[in-house]
């Protein structure tokens, strides 16, 4: 399958020196901002920065979490709340700030990436797994109030993708041999997210509103 | 975006209108292989005169097993193994509570479940089927509200997505997927003629806040669960209805 568009791409995160990387790969393609997602105000600015020296956009992709531990029995609220905060709350901005018709097209196309723990609720991530949990009902709620400039929005659940992200979380949490066997095809890669994110911000996708895409190799029917 | 199957082989029911033919051309128009399975065999050899080097037909019903498995049979042994299918073949059916029509009612089960059990037990037998196979069902937005005078579509369709859940289990070791899309209101010959004799409420179509949906916005992502692109894509139900199960 091949996707033909040579977009160019606002990329946002906390660190400078990846994003540079990205940038000396596609050059003009990519204009790079270092912002924190949780910074609402450095999030516009980036955004209003790019629509004036570009056009408006054609769709947003939030892809920015943080995956701490948090048992019970001994969680740190700051630590959950700061999950809450990346992995929600910064999202909630970003389509606030996109709600503004001078940033966005008609039609445009918004995809938020949830987990398949927020179906399971795994033990020791309750704040993670509610933070996805509420994107994916945050994204029905958004898709209503935009359906009238026919912009759609989305998300996606992805199960175990081998990322820089998830091995760490491996080790930290010791998962089981278990976890990964349930995925049935073997865990994901980055691949496997991306072609569905492709798609859902083509127009090959206009007519999808408001759902949320499992993509987890099996892992949420396995036993 | 540009699907491409050069080399594949696909099978599709209900081939021969609305979805089904749609999803046959998109395939063959990607450079795949397709047997074509329908009742209607005047409407299907037009699908094959578009694509005469990409589409084989099999007039058959898909309930009639004998048929469907001969028809794969010759396939198989004209092109080879299969990489994937299709199931779209479905009827319109109302079954009202106060006087459906038993025989009726379990037909919308014949058509929609039944046939597709038995379909994939014989397209998944290693002599028919590739390694890493793709199965596709329609299932429908109404698996999820339950439409009034519909329970019996509703639950052959929601059905389906029980189905998919369990043979992906029981399929992943070959590394086959199988997942159903969940479509809202699609403008097809069947639907038009449904809406033409029993009327359909604005309220609705309203519902479908992006409006109704056509052929091919079911038979891109049928495209995409079929290609290599969705290889860990499994036991999953996909809604594309336009805000329908969103909206109030």
């Amino acid at each position: 399958m091949k996707f033909a568009w040579g977009g160019t791409v606002l990329t946002i995160a906390r660190n400078e020196e990846r994003l540079n990387t990205l940038k000396n790969q596609f050059q003009e393609k990519i204009i790079t901002k270092p912002v924190d997602a949780r910074d609402r105000d450095a999030l516009e600015k980036a955004i209003s920065e790019f629509v004036e020296a570009h056009e408006k956009l054609n769709g947003s992709v939030y892809t920015a979490e943080i995956s701490k531990t948090t048992i019970l029995r001994s969680f740190s609220e700051e630590d959950a709340k700061a999950a809450m905060d990346t992995n929600y709350w910064g999202w909630v901005n970003l389509m606030n700030i996109l709600s503004k018709k001078k940033y966005v097209e008609d039609g445009s196309s918004h995809v938020v990436i949830s987990s398949v723990a927020a179906y399971t609720g795994e033990a020791g991530s309750f704040a993670y797994d509610a933070s996805k949990s509420a994107l994916i009902t945050s994204v029905k709620a958004f898709a209503k109030e935009l359906a009238k400039r026919k912009i759609r929005v989305n998300s996606i659940s992805p199960g175990f993708v081998n990322t820089a992200l998830s091995e760490g979380y491996f080790e930290n949490r010791g998962f089981s041999e278990k976890t990964i066997e349930k995925h049935l095809l073997g865990l994901g890669s980055v691949e496997d997210v991306s072609g569905m994110i492709l798609y859902l911000l083509s127009d090959r996708a206009h007519w999808i509103t408001g759902s949320d895409f499992v993509i987890d190799g099996g892992y949420l029917v396995s036993d | 975006m540009k699907y491409i199957f050069d080399g594949k082989k696909f099978v599709v029911t209900g081939a021969s209108s609305g979805i089904g033919k749609k999803i046959a051309s998109d395939i063959a128009e990607a450079g795949g292989s397709v047997l074509a399975i329908a009742r209607n065999e005047a409407r299907l050899e037009e699908l094959r005169f578009s694509y005469p080097d990409r589409i084989s037909i099999a007039s058959a019903d898909v309930r009639d097993y004998d048929a469907v498995e001969h028809a794969i049979d010759i396939f198989v042994s004209e092109h080879g193994k299969v990489s994937g299918l299709a199931h779209v073949a479905g009827l319109l059916e109302m079954t009202p509570l106060q006087r459906y029509d038993e025989e009726k009612a379990r037909n919308l089960f014949d058509v929609h479940f039944w046939s597709f059990g038995k379909l994939l037990q014989y397209v998944n037998k290693k002599k028919n089927s590739e390694d890493g196979c793709s199965y596709v069902m329609i299932s429908s937005v109404s698996a999820y509200k339950g439409e009034a005078a519909q329970f019996a579509l509703s639950a052959s369709k929601a059905s389906l997505q029980v189905m998919a859940r369990t043979f992906a289990k029981e399929i992943y070791k070959r590394k086959n997927r199988i997942n159903t899309i969940s479509p809202g209101l699609i403008m097809t010959e069947l639907t038009e003629r449904d809406f033409d004799e029993r009327g359909v409420s604005p309220a609705i179509i309203d519902k479908h806040l992006l409006g109704l949906g056509k052929p091919e916005d079911v038979s891109n992502l049928t495209l995409y669960l079929l290609s290599d692109a969705a290889r860990w894509i499994t036991g999953q139900d996909y809604v594309i209805d336009g805000g329908y199960l969103v909206s109030d």
